[in-house]
């Protein structure tokens, strides 16, 4: 018997969870997206710059919830699409791989676009994917992790804007604004920023009662605006939205696994340690 | 990854009256950026589209083969049959025949024109109001430079000379 089976039979075999407990689990782990306030000013300030065709920036931390915000923006002007027929798809969201070249990105937004054709060389997939764009009335591009391209695919993105005159958002953390700043040709278009901040004060509260609500929904009220709670809150998550949600689901599975109804205060301190 | 809901999709093409399969092929494949090996593949049919764009008919398409492609292109087979010589007709896949005046109105190859029996222009006469047809051009007047087959006649004109096949029809000549 090795070590590890040893300490697995002295520990013994953890006990099946009840199929109602594992269906909570189960909802917990789902996204969910919630109406903030900061989402539907990123998303108005987004519809602005559609309008106008605009380029810009939105920069924020990491885990402020600026791809989920974005998402959200997709999911808010879906696709229309007759059968075997082109789409119109005025909002196109895409996340380039890492050290991204223009034969990727060119790819990423044809296949996000589901055009049948997905062979050839990097100038066949540049051609194709200004038509494509072009063809499905595409208004707005969004490249989540923009921070991911290489510098010389920044002139590709440049194109885009250039050629077909659509709005093009680059979204990313303050490194993208330090790839941006190197290339004035790049930072010329793409002045306009709009800030994705970190949640303070009465905004946080408001976020975390909210999550309570309409995200953990457990049997019994957590109290989780409640000074004490908010307190080990704000010293783990640093206001940052993205690791709230995780901790907050972290700690609502343990303490309806530990057999509580509602988050308990020492398993949300246990995890808020583990975050600092 | 976002799901974007959309249907994989490609541009789809309305076939002219008449027109050969190799022209509708071509037509399609192009802003679609397909090879013939591709198109071939995404209808599962293999190898035959290429043959097809030759004029290579025999063996015939079959029904299946022409279902699978109708899938693929948004036409119905029963369409894509039609752009087929009828049964029965004899066809000469060489040289590739136009009748300018036709394809002034029409840009397309039509199928009727690799027909053997054909060899005037059913339409067009030599002078308005003459009797004279119009005799079918089978390289250009202006170079002699034989046509390529209709799957590549992405500009409507002759691939040495550059003269249009539309203008063409002022040096055909009366049958």
């Amino acid at each position: 018997m090795t070590q590890a089976q040893e300490l697995a039979s002295v520990l013994g075999e953890f006990q099946p969870t009840e199929a109602q407990l594992q269906a909570e689990i189960d909802r917990l782990r789902k996204k969910a997206i919630m109406p903030l306030e900061q989402v539907s000013n990123l998303h108005t300030w987004l519809d602005g710059k559609r309008k106008s065709r605009q380029s810009c920036r939105v920069v924020g931390e990491s885990r402020t919830g600026k791809s989920v915000a974005c998402e959200a923006y997709f999911y808010r002007n879906k696709p229309q699409q007759a059968t075997g027929k082109k789409p119109i798809v005025p909002v196109v969201y895409i996340q380039p791989p890492q050290k991204c070249g223009a034969k990727d990105l060119f790819k990423d937004i044809i296949e996000f676009l589901k055009h049948r054709a997905t062979k050839g060389t990097i100038s066949d997939f540049r051609g194709r994917a200004l038509e494509i764009l072009q063809a499905c009335e595409v208004e707005i591009l969004i490249i989540d992790e923009a921070d991911r391209l290489k510098p010389e695919t920044f002139a590709d993105v440049r194109d885009i804007y250039d050629k077909l005159a659509i709005s093009v958002v680059l979204v990313g953390t303050d490194r993208l604004d330090a790839v941006i700043k190197c290339d004035e040709q790049v930072y010329n278009r793409f002045r306009a920023c709009h800030r994705f901040g970190k949640l303070s004060g009465e905004d946080f509260k408001k976020t975390v009662a909210l999550w309570e609500q309409q995200v953990l929904k457990l049997p019994v009220a957590s109290n989780l605006t409640s000074k004490e709670m908010l307190r080990i809150l704000v010293a783990g998550t640093e206001g940052y939205i993205g690791r709230m949600d995780e901790m907050l689901r972290e700690a609502a599975i343990r303490s309806l696994s530990s057999g509580y109804k509602k988050v308990e205060k020492k398993i949300l301190e246990e995890v808020a340690r583990e975050y600092k | 990854m976002v799901d974007s809901g959309i249907q994989p999709w490609l541009f789809q093409i309305e076939p002219y009256e008449g027109e050969s399969l190799s022209h509708f092929l071509g037509r399609f494949r192009h802003p679609n950026h397909l090879t013939p090996s591709g198109l071939g593949q995404l209808a599962g049919i293999g190898a035959v589209v290429a043959r097809w764009e030759r004029f290579h008919l025999n063996p015939p398409p079959s029904q299946t083969e022409l279902a699978a492609l109708a899938k693929v292109v948004g036409v119905s087979a029963e369409r894509l049959a039609e752009m087929l010589p009828p049964k029965g007709v004899g066809m000469q896949w060489t040289p590739i025949r136009l009748c300018g005046a036709c394809y002034g109105e029409t840009p397309c190859h039509r199928m009727e024109w690799q027909y053997k029996s054909v060899w005037k222009c059913v339409k067009h006469s030599y002078l308005e109001g003459n009797r004279h047809q119009l005799k079918l051009v089978s390289k250009c007047p202006n170079c002699e430079a034989p046509f390529k087959m209709p799957a590549l006649w992405k500009d409507g004109a002759c691939s040495r000379c550059l003269m249009t096949f539309a203008e063409m029809a002022k040096l055909q000549k009366a049958a």
